[in-house]
């Protein structure tokens, strides 16, 4: 047993060293490349330590789309949805999880069939709605479009079928209704899963480049994807600054791994499984 | 009602003073929206054209956006999709060539011949010929030549000089000999691009066509058809060839190009302002053809077109932008700046271009090759027949199926698009 554990150990952390080498390779190059001067994505062989470093690529990526303008639009668009998901589906996830009401598998079903419908069909009826309301080249046609959500909704109605209903029966006894439960019960028991979703949510809705590109036309509303795009020239063409491209996708990227690391411990923690002794 | 009396006379004196002193300020100039779909240093030379314009025509001003990339049924094309189902039309749009008619049938463009007819140097007689394929449907024009290329083969003239070889192949037979003399340890003596523009080059330069002239039929799957992409594979098999797979490729190409693992690829005259920067000196030549057949060449790019449902005055300031932007001056600076080609023969003969092409000989080789230039079918679901060719020259190139089943396959399926099933 002694002898057969640091084996053990040597060979678990070497599928893990070799998983994590192979997973931040791309992540090292694009730090790197940001770093070197502009004919260092062509050059052969290889150069992968930026010595010396070209700092300057950073204000120079920043400064050539309005980058300023687009992270706030990101952040303001990226969060907004999360906030209108966190409330919307847990309200429908309760409803479908806990009451009682004629139709409800229907109304399941039909839940999870907007999963399965891709933007692509979706999109010109999704405009039409917004351009006839006058919100294109707005924060309502970035964020209201997706306020609700098929896989937020299906996501925490099994969450919330987890918890025990002794809880909740508990909770009813001492006078909670509906939106006491939700909030009191539900929702803090549900940390984990709500972390998921907001963490999941944020990653795609963050990266999201379809969607933004479609509904607006000012610089001053479009988000980071978007900019992104705006300095890759036509395909074939060449002649694309790749190292500041890379350096405005190490600032873009920034708020994901920040986000990550703080989301983490939520991440890995156990669902929950137990509340009542 | 005394009150309200009051009210309506404070009203109306606003009115007028409002009615005053609009027709005492100068009139708003015509708005018209731009939508182009280049980025980068592509994106601020627009731009730049763009102020240049509003500095010089006061009673207009244009305003570009940025559309998503231009490409065959790229971003643009869906942006623009939405935008006309609601109604909401930008006034001019950068439209890759092969949309022209797809866009064009459905109603979206304005016609322009009328226009064109007395446009004092945008007559369809006034454009470098070769151009004015792929500007309508039939004898209907909806586009303006505006960022336009040719396939080019490109060499490297030091490789060429060091295996005695002495100027470009002509012929694909050529081509396929001069690479077995030129691959060296670490260099291959040709890079083609595997994509539909360039088979459209082999398939016709074979005495091929893609479609039958009604455009009902598929009809690459032939000898022609097959015959550019057998050799390919041949060379590759041989190793005297690579081909770049995946998103890259066409970059992965030029690439290797720039760092001399290649002596040979095969690209877009608008890779030419990139290929300046090589440490080396190189040749551009035309498309090779096969032996005994006459040279025939797609171009590709985009056109300006003028959407049908903007504002009329809207659309006659854009035709005046549109105009400029085509004029001698600011189609010759375009040109040196992107490597796209100079779209009227008026440019070609001013001494400025010249002057250019006589410092820069490789640049006047595109628009020669211009002579070659064949109308790809402007057909509404040519898209899809690229499409279908595109995943039958994956296949090809990855040894899964042979040139002539991949093809026979693939004509199937556009057999199907063509009709409609």
């Amino acid at each position: 047993m002694t002898a057969r554990q640091p084996l053990r150990f040597l060979g678990t952390h070497a599928v893990l060293l070799l998983a994590s080498a192979l997973i931040l390779a791309p992540l090292f190059w694009m730090l790197s490349l940001s770093l070197q001067n502009a004919s260092a994505a062509f050059s052969f062989p290889p150069h992968f330590l930026p010595l010396p470093p070209h700092w300057l690529n950073y204000p120079a990526a920043w400064v050539s789309e309005p980058f300023g303008r687009m992270y706030v639009n990101s952040i303001v668009v990226t969060f907004g949805i999360i906030a209108g998901q966190l409330v919307t589906c847990s309200m429908a996830a309760y409803a479908l999880s806990r009451i009682e009401f004629k139709g409800k598998r229907a109304v399941f079903l039909v839940v999870l069939a907007t999963m399965m419908v891709p933007v692509q069909i979706t999109f010109i009826p999704a405009f039409l709605i917004l351009s006839r309301l006058g919100w294109i080249d707005t924060y309502q046609a970035l964020i209201v479009p997706f306020v609700a959500s098929g896989f937020g909704v299906f996501l925490l109605r099994q969450a919330f079928l987890q918890v025990p209903q002794a809880l909740i029966d508990a909770a009813r006894i001492d006078g909670a209704g509906h939106w006491t439960v939700l909030r009191a019960v539900m929702v803090p028991l549900s940390k984990p899963t709500l972390t998921t979703l907001a963490v999941l949510s944020f990653v795609f809705h963050y990266n999201d480049f379809f969607w933004p590109l479609i509904v607006t036309n000012s610089n001053s509303m479009r988000t980071l994807p978007v900019g992104l795009t705006m300095m890759i020239m036509s395909t074939g063409t060449g002649g694309t600054q790749w190292n500041q491209l890379m350096a405005a996708d190490v600032f873009t990227l920034m708020p994901l791994i920040i986000l990550f690391a703080l989301g983490q411990r939520y991440l890995t923690q156990t669902p929950l499984t137990t509340g009542i002794k | 009602m005394k009150l309200s009396n009051g009210i309506l006379a404070v009203a109306s004196s606003i009115s007028l003073v409002t009615v005053a002193a609009t027709a005492q300020a100068a009139p708003a100039p015509t708005p018209v929206t731009f939508w182009y779909g280049l980025g980068g240093q592509q994106a601020a030379d627009v731009e730049h054209l763009i102020h240049e314009f509003n500095r010089t025509h006061p009673t207009i001003h244009v305003k570009g956006y940025f559309a998503g990339s231009y490409g065959a049924n790229g971003p643009e094309q869906q942006k623009l999709l939405a935008s006309i189902a609601a109604g909401k039309v930008p006034t001019v749009v950068q439209l890759e060539i092969h949309a022209t008619c797809s866009f064009a049938a459905g109603g979206a463009l304005m016609k322009l011949n009328s226009w064109m007819a007395s446009s004092p140097h945008d007559k369809s007689s006034d454009f470098i010929p070769g151009l004015m394929v792929n500007t309508g449907c039939g004898k209907a024009t909806y586009g303006v030549p505006f960022n336009r290329s040719v396939p080019i083969l490109y060499y490297n003239r030091a490789m060429f000089a060091k295996a005695h070889i002495a100027g470009p192949p002509k012929t694909w037979e050529q081509l396929a000999a001069d690479a077995r003399k030129l691959t060296r340890k670490g260099v291959v003596g040709f890079e083609p691009v595997n994509q539909w523009w360039f088979f459209e080059a082999m398939d016709w330069s074979a005495g091929g066509q893609i479609l039958n002239p009604a455009m009902t039929k598929a009809t690459f799957a032939n000898a022609a058809g097959a015959r550019g992409m057998a050799l390919w594979v041949k060379m590759v098999k041989e190793h005297i060839a690579y081909v770049h797979s995946g998103p890259n490729d066409f970059l992965e190409t030029i690439q290797d190009f720039l760092n001399q693992k290649t002596a040979m690829y095969f690209g877009s005259a608008a890779d030419m302002a990139f290929d300046d920067t090589a440490k080396f000196s190189w040749g551009a030549a035309y498309t090779p053809t096969f032996a005994g057949h006459r040279l025939a060449v797609p171009t590709g790019g985009a056109n300006a077109v003028i959407m049908a449902k903007a504002p009329l005055a809207q659309r006659k300031a854009a035709w005046t932008f549109v105009q400029w932007w085509t004029a001698a001056p600011q189609t010759i600076w375009w040109s040196e700046k992107t490597g796209y080609l100079p779209v009227l023969t008026a440019a070609l003969h001013s001494s400025a271009m010249k002057a250019f092409f006589k410092k820069n000989p490789n640049h006047a080789v595109p628009v020669y090759e211009l002579a070659y230039a064949r109308e790809a079918p402007p057909s509404p679901h040519y898209y899809q027949v690229l499409q279908d060719i595109q995943n039958a020259q994956d296949d090809i190139m990855d040894f899964s199926q042979t040139p002539q089943a991949a093809l026979a396959k693939a004509a199937t399926q556009a057999d199907q698009a063509l009709t409609g099933q």
